[in-house]
């Protein structure tokens, strides 16, 4: 369009912080960041505005040129703001860390609880099935 | 006269006494090394937590989070956090006696129940007659989130139904290696952080998502469980701080005890070794005689 607002002016590469309760569990620039937002998928990238956002359990994805790096997170949220990108998680887990057999017991067992669940526990049981889900797909690309 | 066997035996006791006196401080030490660093590795997460708190609730302003509202104080629930176990000086003994005087204080409430973190509170007020609303005895072998998350949630839940008005922890803060002060804090109601003045153009315009009161609902429970959180490990700091301050003075009184005792056997010893002697001098002149 020929009325395109001009972008702010970016330095071209984010800096992603993932940070838990008891370390830091990564620090690196990258060209784009990839979310599970509350409200759907975000992707990030470069010139984001200012974004303060909640995180369902799901798969962080972060790429920098050809390097991809993929890792299962938990529910928590996350802020942009001037192409520092940071993430608070209770947990995330890389490939490394992650066993695929393991990872699809922990996905069965949270799948056989949801069938009797009290009507209260259904969200956290889901959230449950949502974080072994992205941690099942995390061990299969190993 | 003090009989030598004794004073060799005691001196031999007071001996291995400082060798465990000694042990105790070294085991101290590095635990409290290792909860620094703990406390250290959460300060991302806490720096994190509480800037993006602090503008969502000066954004979200009017809209009140059950966690924010301030009613009057009727019922009271106070959190007291000691340690697991003794031999570390005045630790518990300090807490106590100033929860003791938070109660006290209180007393004119409508309720007041306890909650006991640690297993020297839950033994002394286990004996005496307060209402207590849950205790833990094991906590501080190893802190956990989890545990943390626990506690927080069966706070909140209670706080959000109206059980109580205001929370309240009495826990020792850690200050340096040879301090601990004992400290009270509001749990909840929580206070939003507050601006600290030009905090580097915080008032960026943010986009919410979902709305900023809906953020405040994942956000506020995170905040108090991670109060509590860094309060346990705190007190845990400041535990082996003081195990490790009072087994030092421990372990030099021992030695100053060990002198002394020392001292004492050589004097009797020396007296024995003089009064027999005395009695083979007379004996021989009382012969020659």
């Amino acid at each position: 369009m020929a009325d395109e607002k001009p972008r702010p002016p970016s330095r071209g590469r984010l800096h992603l912080v993932v940070v838990s309760h008891d370390r830091t569990l990564l620090d690196r620039e990258c060209d784009e960041v990839g979310l599970p937002g509350r409200l759907g998928d975000l992707g990030i990238l470069p010139g984001h505005a200012a974004y303060v956002g909640a995180l369902r359990p799901g798969v962080l994805t972060l790429l920098d040129g050809r390097d991809t790096v993929r890792a299962a997170i938990s529910a928590g949220f996350c802020e942009v703001l001037a192409d520092q990108v940071t993430v608070l998680v209770d947990d995330a887990r890389f490939p490394a860390d992650l066993d695929a057999k393991q990872s699809a017991a922990a996905l069965q067992e949270a799948l056989s609880q949801l069938e009797h669940a009290e009507s209260e526990e259904i969200e956290a049981i889901q959230d449950r099935i949502a974080l072994a889900e992205a941690q099942v797909a995390i061990a299969a690309a190993g | 006269m003090p009989n030598l066997i004794d004073l060799r035996r005691r001196v031999r006791s007071v001996k291995n006494m400082q060798q465990i006196f000694r042990a105790m401080k070294m085991i101290s030490a590095s635990r409290l090394r290792r909860s620094q660093e703990h406390i250290l590795a959460t300060r991302p997460y806490a720096l994190q937590l509480r800037k993006v708190t602090q503008n969502l609730s000066a954004q979200a302003g009017e809209a009140e989070h059950p966690l924010l509202q301030v009613r009057p104080e009727e019922k009271v629930l106070l959190a007291v956090v000691s340690g697991d176990k003794g031999l570390c000086g005045s630790f518990n003994a300090n807490l106590l006696r100033q929860a003791d005087l938070e109660i006290k204080r209180q007393s004119d409430k409508q309720k007041l129940e306890l909650l006991c973190l640690g297993k020297r509170a839950s033994d002394y007020y286990g004996r005496r007659t307060h209402t207590i609303r849950a205790a833990y005895k094991s906590l501080f072998r190893n802190v956990t989130y989890e545990q943390a998350q626990e506690i927080a949630d069966d706070v909140q839940a209670a706080f959000i139904a109206g059980e109580y008005d205001a929370v309240y922890l009495i826990y020792n803060q850690f200050v340096s290696v040879m301090t601990q002060t004992v400290t009270v804090e509001r749990l909840l109601p929580l206070e939003p952080p507050s601006d600290e003045e030009a905090d580097g153009g915080q008032s960026a315009d943010y986009i919410y998502e979902p709305s900023a009161s809906e953020l405040l609902d994942v956000l506020l429970p995170r905040f108090v469980t991670f109060q509590v959180y860094r309060v346990l490990l705190e007190s845990q700091a400041a535990e082996h701080a003081a195990r490790m301050t009072a087994m030092d003075a421990a372990t030099k009184n021992a030695g100053e005890l060990m002198d002394k005792l020392t001292l004492i056997m050589n004097r009797t010893r020396q007296a024995a070794i003089t009064t027999e002697l005395i009695e083979v001098v007379s004996g021989a002149s009382a012969m020659e005689g």
